[in-house]
């Protein structure tokens, strides 16, 4: 299982890694290569910043013009080495940001 | 058979767990892609390629980067794929295939690849006379292994293979990486890079051939040859693949560091099953 995030808070936004073939991204190559796919994932919930504060307050006191504010997300905070594989043609590929390193509630 | 069908392609195998660890993933990738970007007017940075290829030989464990290049294989897709590997349209080929000897020669002014001869007697390769030229131009020297050679503290760079009183060294020239102490460069990455030749078989051979040899031209084939004909790299085949990379291990890691050394890397009595060892001192560079 993922990593717990390093501040302790949203515990839930954490790095998970998955076994897939190339082929699963559907990025369109054809190749037998696989790799490791990292990704961030869990809950934002615990305010992280008196801003995330605020911006609940608000929404919740309907006093926003707009509500496409957003919480805070569980994103990548860093990325993964570049990945490369050889293509069924003998084509050479490299894969840069595709995987994540370091997750934070973002 | 079917068994045998769907253990299927062992460099792809090789290739899959290269990228399933993290070292092999990244500089694999550090060597993919300057060996693939193309610039303004060639097809690639060769010289930034082979300074990649020669990190990976350097820094990947071996189970991982001979893995690769090593793999047996028992069909084309194999063999294409293992041929792939070094990315031989960029580190390999050129616009026009040169000499070997003059290749020879660039290849010792701009990186050494100095046998040692260490006294009357002691056994010479099959390159035989170039080398002693080089070594009396380049006054290279280094202690007897009986000397402690080879061990902590032993000249950086040089590396002996016990036994047979020769030594191995490469050092940096111009345009080149500074050569670091204790690390030697494997021949993979270097203006003599060695490659398959073709999809059928074991053969490999630098890039170059004897064409306009002149007077010098049983020298020339007789270094092509050693790559071409070499009765280890070829007569065993799969068969004897363990030999076969034991051989190469020699040409391409004749200079690997010291720090490398006991782990079984160039343990060649282990590789080659059940050559004699006298066999064995006979099919070292």
């Amino acid at each position: 299982k993922g990593r717990r995030n390093q501040k302790g808070k949203n515990r839930g936004c954490v790095l998970t890694e998955i076994h897939l073939n190339v082929t699963d991204l559907d990025l369109g190559y054809e190749t037998k290569e696989e790799l490791i796919f990292r990704y961030c994932s869990g809950s934002c919930d615990a305010a992280e910043t008196t801003y995330d504060k605020i911006l609940k307050n608000l929404t919740r006191k309907k006093k926003l013009v707009t509500d496409k504010v957003k919480q805070a997300c569980c994103r990548p905070t860093a990325f993964d080495d570049d990945l490369s594989f050889l293509d069924d043609n003998l084509v050479y590929h490299i894969l840069k940001k595709h995987s994540a390193k370091r997750c934070g509630c973002v | 058979l079917e068994k045998l069908l769907s253990k299927g392609n062992n460099c792809l195998d090789a290739a899959k767990a290269c990228n399933l660890n993290d070292t092999c993933k990244r500089f694999r990738s550090a060597y993919i892609t300057p060996c693939t970007s193309s610039t303004s007017n060639e097809i690639c940075n060769k010289r930034k390629c082979h300074k990649a290829l020669r990190l990976f030989f350097d820094k990947v464990p071996p189970k991982h980067s001979y893995g690769m290049l090593f793999c047996s294989c028992r069909d084309v897709a194999c063999t294409e794929r293992r041929r792939q590997t070094i990315v031989p349209v960029c580190s390999y080929e050129d616009r026009e295939k040169p000499n070997c000897l003059n290749l020879q020669e660039s290849c010792t002014n701009a990186e050494l690849c100095v046998r040692v001869q260490h006294g009357p007697g002691a056994p010479w390769g099959p390159w035989g006379p170039p080398w002693d030229r080089q070594s009396r131009t380049l006054q290279v020297s280094s202690p007897h292994p009986s000397q402690g050679a080879g061990r902590p503290g032993a000249a950086p760079g040089i590396r002996h293979f016990p036994g047979d009183g020769l030594g191995c060294r490469l050092t940096g020239g111009p345009g080149l990486a500074e050569p670091v102490a204790g690390q030697g460069r494997a021949v993979g990455g270097t203006v003599m890079t060695p490659n398959y030749i073709d999809s059928n078989s074991l053969s490999v051979a630098p890039w170059c051939d004897c064409s306009n040899s002149g007077n010098d031209i049983d020298e020339c084939l007789k270094f092509l040859n050693f790559f071409q004909d070499n009765t280890c790299l070829s007569e065993y085949k799969i068969r004897c693949l363990k030999c076969v990379l034991g051989c190469f291990l020699e040409f391409l890691y004749c200079l690997k560091g010291q720090a490398q050394e006991g782990k079984g890397l160039l343990n060649l009595e282990d590789n080659v099953g059940t050559r004699s060892k006298s066999e064995i001192l006979a099919i070292r560079i």
